[in-house]
């Protein structure tokens, strides 16, 4: 019987215009935006590729330099980006993609893509994890929404009944069919999505899983989504009702409980204005070390702390140079500054994502696009990561640089000069993503929202689906 | 086969049936009137389990549909006003899929002549239902009741909206149920067809069986004479 049904719903599926409709016009979007993803992918990989190169080649051929005239030259730290960012960009188009590594600042991320893309401004939500997720879930509302409904009002649900059919038979029949039909649509969106990637060279194992939990996650929502659709098409007193609601569970999922929960993010924790932060770190890292005097107890401190590392107890014995010993100072002083500034303006984004996060409870659809993102390493976690280890690194090479300044810079000073060797010694920038035990752990209360959401909408579905068919209507 | 005893259906206050006794044996028909709200439906409902009486019993072939009501529906075909058949489907493929509900695997061949011999035209049984006549879905139904090979047929105001020459090819038909040991529960309004095709009419008033009429026994005009008088006294009522 459970398979006469089945079969049934096949049929209908088949014959059903608009899932063809909506079939190709998702194909098509799908296409489009798989196309355009590939593309930008293509062109950020090889422009972050020759853009890496560029500054190794320069930073390692800027000839005999002074090496805190370097360290104002420095380096840029480049974004790591993942193979997935073409199915889900996240929020890399509008966070900066590199970091300038320079000498007494900490910068912020700089060359956001959406400055260079305004031509495509209007389109520039439509990726392919976009498409999958908010065409798909429309075109499962359209194809689903009279999936009971309309067995009421032709008399078919009677007929049903009246036949003996078991209402395990029924519910297994009418759940197992949209079950089937997203899983072949997920399948399908993904392969074209994510089909001309596969031909790219990345390392395959850790991708191969990230693909496969992307394509469990878009599955589980949109499997939730169905059962949602299923249950208003069950307790609808019309086809028309049910379309009504339907189309405002879909406008709440998709459009506007993404919305809200940005709106109410920055409502509650307002931005932090960038000139202010300037100022701010103006007034407290810069001027008071330099101008004033709140700088002695870090020089004091840093020059205690080459005494103990070399073993003296005077630091002019060791004939160091003072102006390096006093570069380094300021930069452990200006780090703490950062360290208070930019650690407010985290928790601040911080507490705007835990905002995003509890709103995502209120929507599948919502916690998915957040899940995604993570999984394809083009969230807020991995730009966060991409500024803390730059931060880390600049850090790194400026005292590099500064020591190498202050052992061989004795009595030169400024016009000290370092060669190549120096310059090949600094490593090179590099990071890669958060591991997905860290995206797991970091979106566990999305990830249980989707369960929960499947959970409680296929019971729902169940539970409703069985009462028709007992009732005959 | 059916058999409805003392029952007493309520809905809201509202008293939809009241101490209602029938008995339906196989091979005869037993044809209901009454007019809209005397409580046919309601006694269709009890029958295929979709409400339960308030007291009373009501059994199919010895199972109650309402503690049992998928085992009940097995033994049960129903046929409405309305055929309730899937439009995007074709007549040979609404006819296979119930059959396949009822648990058989008839070949396309054998379903097709179901069809026919119910009285659909070959070259129609693989047209869409869309775009099937009241007339040919209704014959889709009987084709329908007939491949499950019920116990028991109910028909719920069948002839309504049937050309004369349908109506009177769907009685036909429904006598070579009657041949079959089927027992046949019929509500209609069509006191010619009524006496046309059942062994026994009721007549139902106010949700009580007020006449029940061996319908060998009167002719036609005698049984609208009774009911006319019921009628009038319901709306005296």
């Amino acid at each position: 019987m459970m398979g006469a049904l089945l079969q049934k719903e096949f049929l209908e599926y088949r014959r059903d215009r608009r899932l063809w409709l909506l079939g190709v016009l998702l194909f098509l979007l799908l296409s489009a935006a798989s196309l355009d993803g590939w593309n930008r992918f293509q062109a950020d990989a090889s422009a972050r590729a020759s853009a890496v190169e560029v500054d190794r080649k320069v930073w390692v051929e800027q000839g005999d330099n002074n090496p805190h005239g370097a360290a104002h030259f420095s380096r840029y730290a480049f974004r790591p980006l993942p193979v997935l960012s073409a199915f889900d960009p996240g929020v890399f188009d509008f966070a900066g993609a590199a970091f300038w590594m320079e000498a007494h600042t900490q910068n912020p991320t700089s060359l956001r893509r959406v400055e260079d893309v305004v031509v495509h401004a209007p389109f520039s939500s439509l990726s392919p994890a976009w498409v999958v997720l908010v065409a798909g879930s429309l075109l499962v509302a359209t194809v689903l929404f009279s999936s009971v409904s309309r067995e009421r009002e032709n008399g078919t649900l009677k007929a049903l009944a009246a036949s003996g059919l078991s209402a395990r038979d029924f519910v297994v029949g009418k759940m197992g069919a949209p079950t089937v039909l997203i899983f072949l649509l997920v399948v399908l969106a993904m392969t074209i999505a994510l089909g001309p990637l596969l031909l790219t060279k990345f390392n395959p194992e850790p991708t191969a899983i990230r693909v496969l939990m992307l394509l469990v996650l878009y599955f589980c929502v949109l499997l939730s989504f169905s059962f949602a659709v299923l249950w208003i098409s069950a307790c609808a007193r019309s086809s028309g009702e049910a379309f009504n609601l339907s189309a405002l569970l879909w406008i709440f999922f998709a459009l506007a409980s993404p919305l809200l929960a940005g709106q109410l993010a920055t409502t509650i924790f307002p931005d932090i204005d960038e000139q202010s932060l300037r100022n701010e770190i103006q007034l407290k890292a810069q001027t008071p070390f330099w101008v004033g005097s709140a700088g002695d107890d870090a020089k004091a401190a840093q020059e205690r702390a080459v005494e103990e590392e070399f073993g003296v107890s005077d630091f002019d014995s060791l004939g160091f140079d003072r102006e390096a010993l006093v570069l380094q100072a300021h930069e452990e002083f200006a780090n703490k500054v950062y360290d208070e500034l930019y650690g407010e303006l985290q928790a601040r984004h911080r507490n705007q994502d835990s905002v995003q996060r509890y709103m995502s409870v209120l929507s599948p659809l919502l916690a998915a696009q957040r899940i995604s993102a993570g999984i394809a390493g083009t969230d807020l976690l991995a730009q966060w990561d991409f500024a803390d280890s730059a931060e880390q690194h600049r850090r790194e090479i400026i005292e590099l640089l500064n020591r190498d300044m202050m052992i061989h810079g004795a009595d030169k000073g400024f016009s000290y000069m370092a060669d190549r060797s120096l310059w090949e010694s600094i490593p090179d920038y590099q990071t890669s993503a958060p591991s997905l035990k860290e995206v797991v752990r970091y979106y566990f209360i999305e990830l249980s929202a989707v369960c929960v959401w499947l959970v409680v909408m296929a019971y729902l579905a169940f539970r409703a689906l069985k009462t028709s068919l007992v009732r005959g209507q | 086969m059916l058999v409805a005893k003392a029952v007493r259906k309520t809905y809201g206050g509202i008293v939809a049936l009241e101490d209602l006794n029938l008995t339906v044996e196989s091979g005869s028909t037993l044809c209901l009137l009454g007019a809209n709200g005397a409580g046919k439906s309601t006694t269709m409902n009890l029958f295929l389990g979709f409400t339960s009486p308030d007291s009373g019993s009501i059994e199919v072939d010895g199972l109650s549909p309402s503690r049992t009501p998928e085992a009940a529906r097995r033994k049960l075909s129903y046929i409405p006003e309305n055929v309730s058949l899937y439009p995007a489907l074709s007549g040979l493929e609404n006819l296979r899929f119930f059959d396949q509900l009822s648990g058989h695997q008839r070949s396309d061949g054998e379903l097709t002549e179901i069809l026919v011999s119910s009285g659909l035209i070959r070259s129609q049984v693989l047209q869409p239902v869309a775009q099937y006549s009241k007339g040919m879905k209704q014959k889709v139904g009987l084709a329908i009741a007939f491949a499950k090979g019920a116990k028991a047929l109910l028909l719920d105001e069948p002839l309504s909206g049937l050309d004369p020459k349908a109506s009177s090819e769907f009685t036909g038909r429904l006598r070579q149920f009657q041949e079959t040991g089927c027992a046949v529960l019929m509500a209609t309004h069509d006191i010619f067809r009524a006496k046309e095709c059942a062994s026994t009419i009721g007549i139902m008033r106010a949700g009580q069986l007020v006449e029940l009429l061996d319908a060998s026994q009167v002719d036609a005009q005698e049984i609208e004479r009774i009911y006319l008088k019921h009628m009038r006294e319901d709306s005296a009522i």
